[in-house]
């Protein structure tokens, strides 16, 4: 049965995924009853476009064979400085500019540790995560007074409009963003580099697929999108907190993994991961929809996701791949 | 060779046809793996005291063989006797048990752990409680000292020995378990001459004791320095059986080598030299590949194919390297025109390209698209500001695939669906893909089935009459012969003969391998 299902997993690509997302969207209409309409549906988007911007970096880094543990640093990071300096009085472009700079900064150093210092990136982003944490905490000493301007609070706000479109700015950002990453994977040269790098990154080196500049290169993305999230989840809550990051670790690499993006490297992709954040930020929206706290969503999403994965997210078995 | 000098040169060895009772003997096993057919038909006796050699072309079978005789991989039918007695090496621990200790071509050693624990890994249940640390050490020093390891601190990590040094390691591990046949595969490749020489005493030693030793070897001073027999693989079959005055490499690269395959070859269009050498593309000066040996000049020019050869381990991988830039030279230098090459970016810029040696590991990126694998290496060319233009890739992937005559449904699928010689197709169409001046090939027929060798012997001239030099490293003789416009054979990490068309045949070859500093001169006397 197992078997069959992952067949025609990857047989039909991220259509099982894209189809689980929509089933289960029905699923949480039955259990909660009242659920569709249109602004669960604005909240849904909404949340999974947060999600669905940091998530880019996790896919990416995957791909190429490593992972990125420091999200959750950078988002918190951003988050906190933008309230920080957009609250001592600067322009908000200026502080965003300010910020994405050194965001991508993160990154590079990310990148250029794994690769060309040969450490293990598990390690270096935990280490550099742990880092930035203890930046935060040491300039800020957990109170942060700042303020967020109104548009970026519009821009994540449910009822928000977009111009014409009756979107949130989130999710139109989120489409843009999105396209942008499927153009990169699929027709520019770092997009084919990325995917050979980790395919086979001997094979790639000899072929002089230039390493160093993928590592660092999809190290610099993926601190730079979540440093786009440590600014949108700013207006989200209205005030600056050093840990909004930290559920993204587990959700970031959830959705990458429901999407079916194998942890070993060169396959899958970002088109993947968009139906991965739906899924998973469906799943949260249905414990919090029935009445659990906390704790207990953390402990059912966990179970949940894991179920998920032994269903179809899974690694074919050796006996199977020879 | 009369057969009085024949029994002359049996010296110390025993008839052993006269021996009778082997200690083992197989019979026609089979072992098959899916579609491929690994072993087909496989016989093989092995008497008390005899030092008996597997030889055979890459994939015909030897590794399979020494697996199942290991226990790791079980036959599909064929008998196996040990001692007269019916026996089955359903396990490596029953193959122990029952005498038979194995070393592999792949260096079992764990690089953290001392030499010592390396040594004395797998017999702790066995040993290790009844010895104390003190007879331990001895133990190893004894066993190490068999293989002629004698000044070496048992205590430091295995992992700073050298590539020989671990090997002699792996052997010493064996010879402290009870056995009586020792099978060696290939475990010699990377050992030094003088360490070589140093084992092969401890080997003979063990001969007189009445032990059995069964090696697998591609070097022909090898066999002909410790064999008492010889059987010969081909295409999974043992063919026969030589006994040591009758073992010759002519003898035996007839027989590795199929009629069928011959004919190929003989059918492939032998490659005419260009005339002249007038653009030298690669100037190398002074080049010395490693500390303390020997430096030497070449110039490789437009048109040429020159093959390079030599026993394996004599540095001919190094000097690919130095020319690829992905390894620096430990003197000299290597210039393309007047550009140096020091680094694989500096050659890619000099329009050298290269082909690893394993197709695996280092060549395809097995979970890719034809299309991807044959782009990869040109995807700038095919770009504008890093943007792919639309329709590029898929041309010269086209363009690509058709000259090398990839058999592939399209250029969608991926590359781990093709059969190993199209894999290999589309790997020298990646090179190609990037309108090279130079092609370095890490023997690039390897593995490679009879048809399609053909064809890449094609392409290989081709690219050569458009301009195009060639660097061919190649373990068949053969090709060498039938491929190049000379051959720079290696001996001790340096080039010690060049051969030149007229002289280039397989006596020659194989004369300058084992020569000891040789003039090329030298070698066309040799040859006339």
């Amino acid at each position: 049965m197992v078997a069959a299902l992952q067949r025609f997993h990857r047989a039909a690509g991220f259509a099982v995924p894209l189809g689980l997302a929509v089933a289960l969207f029905f699923v949480i209409n039955v259990l909660i009853p009242g659920y569709a309409n249109l602004n669960s549906l604005r909240s849904l988007l909404l949340l999974s476009s947060l999600l669905g911007i940091a998530a880019v970096g996790q896919t990416l880094t995957i791909v190429i064979g490593g992972f990125d543990l420091s999200i959750p640093a950078v988002i918190g990071l951003c988050n906190v400085l933008f309230s920080l300096l957009y609250g001592a009085g600067w322009s908000a472009f200026t502080a965003i500019i300010f910020i994405l700079a050194l965001a991508i900064l993160i990154g590079l150093a990310n990148g250029f540790a794994s690769r060309y210092l040969q450490l293990n990136p598990l390690v270096v982003t935990l280490a550099s995560g742990s880092i930035i944490f203890g930046a935060i905490w040491a300039g800020t000493h957990g109170e942060v007074a700042g303020s967020v301007p109104d548009w970026l609070v519009t821009m994540v706000s449910v009822i928000g409009k977009t111009g014409p479109i009756p979107l949130p700015g989130a999710v139109v950002l989120w489409v843009i963003v999105s396209a942008a990453i499927l153009f990169l994977e699929q027709r520019t040269v770092l997009g084919r580099w990325i995917f050979a790098a980790g395919a086979n990154p001997r094979a790639a080196e000899l072929a002089r697929v230039p390493m160093l500049f993928v590592w660092m290169s999809v190290y610099g993305i993926s601190a730079f999108l979540a440093g786009v999230t440590g600014i949108l989840l700013a207006g989200f809550s209205g005030a600056a907190d050093p840990t909004v990051g930290a559920a993204y670790l587990f959700t970031t690499v959830a959705a990458v993994v429901v999407g079916g993006t194998p942890l070993t490297g060169g396959r899958g992709g970002y088109g993947r991961t968009i139906a991965g954040c739906l899924v998973v930020t469906e799943l949260s929206t249905l414990l919090v929809g029935l009445g659990l706290d906390q704790a207990a969503q953390q402990i059912f999403l966990g179970f949940l996701i894991v179920a998920l994965v032994a269903l179809y997210g899974r690694e074919p078995h050796v006996s199977m791949r020879v | 060779m009369s057969l009085q000098a024949a029994k002359d040169r049996l010296g110390e060895r025993r008839p052993h046809a006269a021996l009778g009772r082997p200690l083992l003997e197989a019979k026609n096993l089979r072992c098959t793996f899916g579609e491929t057919i690994a072993l087909d038909s496989c016989s093989v006796s092995v008497v008390p005291g005899e030092i008996h050699a597997v030889v055979g072309e890459n994939g015909s079978g030897k590794s399979t063989l020494i697996k199942i005789l290991s226990g790791i991989v079980n036959a599909e039918s064929g008998t196996l006797e040990w001692n007269s007695e019916p026996f089955r090496a359903s396990s490596p621990r029953a193959a122990q048990a029952a005498g038979i200790a194995t070393v592999f071509q792949e260096t079992l050693i764990l690089p953290e752990m001392s030499v010592r624990d390396n040594v004395m890994l797998g017999l702790d249940g066995v040993v290790r409680r009844k010895t104390s640390p003190a007879r331990e050490g001895e133990l190893v020093r004894e066993s190490l000292a068999i293989v002629g390891m004698v000044r070496l601190d048992i205590d430091k990590p295995a992992g700073a020995l050298s590539l020989a040094n671990r090997q002699l390691v792996g052997v010493a591990r064996s010879l402290l378990r009870p056995w009586r046949l020792l099978i060696l595969d290939e475990s010699t490749s990377a050992i030094d001459i003088e360490d070589r020489d140093r084992l092969f005493e401890a080997l003979r030693n063990f001969r007189r004791e009445g032990r059995s030793i069964l090696f697998v070897s591609h070097r022909m001073d090898e066999i002909d320095s410790l064999a008492d027999r010889a059987t010969v693989l081909r295409s999974g079959r043992s063919v026969v059986t030589l006994e040591h005055g009758f073992i010759s490499s002519e003898t035996l690269l007839e027989l590795m080598s199929s009629r069928e395959r011959s004919r190929t070859e003989k059918g492939a269009r032998a490659h005419q030299n260009l005339g002249a050498r007038v653009e030298p593309l690669v100037t190398i000066r002074g080049l010395s590949v490693r500390k303390g040996r020997p430096s030497f000049d070449f110039d490789l020019y437009a048109g040429e194919i020159v093959g390079v050869g030599g026993l394996e381990g004599h540095g001919q991988v190094a000097f690919l390297e130095c020319v690829a830039g992905s390894r620096r030279p430990s003197e000299g230098a290597v210039y393309a025109r007047d550009a140096l090459i020091r680094s694989a970016r500096d050659a890619a810029r000099a329009k050298i390209a290269f082909l690893p040696r394993d197709r695996k590991t280092e060549g395809i990126l097995a979970p890719l698209s034809i299309l991807d694998n044959v782009t990869i290496s040109a995807l700038n060319d095919l770009a504008r500001w890093g943007v792919l233009r639309w329709g590029h890739r898929n041309q010269l992937a086209d363009q690509v695939c058709r000259d090398m005559k990839v058999k592939m449904a399209d250029l969608k699928s991926p590359i781990a669906s093709l059969s190993g010689g199209n894999q290999q197709k589309a790997l020298l169409g990646r090179l190609i893909a990037t309108k090279p001046r130079v092609l370095v090939l890490n023997d690039p027929m390897r593995g490679v089935d009879l048809g399609a060798k053909a064809e890449l012997y094609e392409v290989l001239v081709n690219l050569a009459a458009s301009g195009v030099a060639i660097l061919l490293l190649s373990t068949e003789l053969i090709e060498l012969c039938i491929l190049c416009d000379r051959v720079a054979v290696f001996h001790d990490h340096a080039i010690s003969a060049v051969i030149e068309r007229d002289s280039l045949d397989e006596r020659t070859l194989i004369d300058a391998m084992f020569a000891h500093r040789k003039s090329a001169m030298d070698a066309d006397e040799a040859a006339r």
